[in-house]
């Protein structure tokens, strides 16, 4: 089936198995390897991208349902070389360690941010929590986020 | 390489036309959470699937003709947020809200959670608990109605023929004063969310404004049974009676007494008993405590 979307601003039209996942087109068909698989089932959230403006698991959306719309991955968070200022503030408050998490950790806290620039906490943590995270106990992202949320 | 055929109908009339030739190796994709996982873990890799997330014609929540219709094209979070929901069916939307993550939320459909028919689906007790019914269409384009029960038959399996498919959701509006609401308690106790329901309950309660007696009561156990089904006790203990901390005690014994004969004598099942006291205990006071989840008095 031939399916015409855009990821990271993009077009892109490509002839691939329509119940392929949206995960493995990402990272197979597009060589977009930012976007990880963790448990496959949607619970662990590291597949997480952006689908017209909202959160979802890439690996739990098939290729035949992004026809016509525009996926966000992490690789569409930097612009010109510059880091995304989210990306920035992960940085600087510790929220990666063994970086795993981060990106699907990105696109969730992303989404949010896109609808809600100033999130409480409570709202962060609501955000992330199909996200697993292993190392930093979550309080370094919610710190990163509450950091981008206060900038005017 | 073994592929699907992908049918993306528009309309409810292309729906149809694709679900007239809908055999054993056709697949309804709704939001997907679920089919995707099925069919990988399964081995299936081919076959043909009918995307009906491209259908904005069942993009839709509204009151119309005493009910509250929910296209099946409206995803857990689209629900969640629903004022309409909110005043008018709170336990739905506070079920909704209670599916998955927020990811999962924004693909899943409603009508899908009904479908998939999971003994611990978290729609399908609120809705049972709301008298719901579901507008299923066939591949001639003929209409039938259906109680939620009539069509979540048993674990994982729904009465839908291979030619049907959910359209619509209709939540009855409730005349007079009332109050809903649901709990849930999960498998993976270590997780706030996308956590797998362990046991959950709905309760709507009709009660007069003027002396605060509960008029009707319509109390629904999840995750106890292969299908939920209505606590009949906990509704006679709430029938005619007024909240109080007596009644609570005496409907969550009623709960408790329910799962007991639920898992018939099952000693893995029987933390349900107690998750089952917890749960009560929040939904009476959420219905008759100081925090009101819905309803229009």
């Amino acid at each position: 089936m031939y399916i015409e979307f855009k990821v990271n601003g993009m077009e892109y039209g490509i002839d691939t198995d329509p119940g392929k996942r949206l995960l493995d087109v990402l990272r197979e068909d597009l060589g977009l390897t930012g976007t990880k698989e963790g448990c496959g089932e949607g619970e662990c959230g590291a597949c997480t991208v952006i689908l017209d403006g909202l959160a979802v698991n890439s690996c739990l959306v098939m290729a035949g349902q992004v026809r016509g719309k525009e996926i966000i991955t992490v690789e569409g968070l930097e612009t010109d070389g510059e880091l995304d200022r989210l990306q920035k503030a992960f940085i600087n408050n510790g929220a990666v360690q063994c970086g795993y998490c981060t990106p699907g950790m990105l696109m969730s806290c992303k989404a949010l941010l896109m609808r809600n620039p100033h999130p409480t906490e409570k709202e962060i943590r609501i955000a992330i929590s199909g996200n697993l995270c292993r190392c930093t106990g979550y309080t370094k992202i919610v710190a990163a986020v509450k950091e981008v949320s206060q900038e005017v | 390489m073994e592929q699907f055929l992908f049918e993306t109908p528009e309309s409810v009339k292309e729906l149809t036309d694709c679900l007239k030739g809908a055999d054993s190796n056709t697949y309804l994709l709704s939001g997907g959470t679920d089919l995707t996982i099925k069919l990988r873990n399964r081995g299936i890799y081919s076959g043909r699937i009918i995307d009906m997330s491209g259908i904005k014609e069942l993009n839709y929540i509204r009151r119309e003709d005493g009910y509250i219709k929910v296209g099946a094209n409206v995803t857990f979070a689209e629900i969640g947020e629903s004022e309409i929901i909110e005043k008018q069916a709170a336990c739905v939307g506070q079920a909704a809200r209670q599916v998955g993550s927020q990811q999962i939320r924004n693909t899943a459909r409603m009508a899908g959670n009904i479908a998939n028919s999971s003994p611990r689906g978290d729609s399908i007790p609120a809705l049972l608990a709301m008298n719901a019914m579901l507008r299923i269409i066939n591949g001639n384009g003929e209409i039938t109605l259906r109680t939620i029960d009539q069509t979540v038959v048993g674990i994982g399996k729904n009465s839908l023929k291979k030619d049907e498919a959910i359209i619509e959701v209709l939540i009855p509006c409730i005349e007079g004063c009332s109050r809903s609401a649901f709990g849930k308690y999960g498998r993976e106790s270590s997780r706030t969310t996308v956590i797998i329901a362990n046991l959950n309950v709905a309760a709507v309660v009709k009660y007069d404004g003027s002396t605060g007696e509960i008029t009707d009561a319509s109390i629904v156990i999840g995750s106890a049974a292969p299908v939920p089904y209505h606590a009949l006790k906990a509704e006679d203990v709430l029938r005619g009676k007024r909240p109080a901390d007596e009644l609570k005690e005496r409907f969550v014994a009623a709960l408790r007494e329910h799962v007991r004969e639920s898992i018939n004598g099952v000693r893995r099942y029987e933390n349900k008993i107690d998750e089952v006291t917890g749960i009560g205990m929040n939904i009476f006071d959420q219905m008759f405590g100081e925090l009101i989840t819905g309803g229009d008095c």
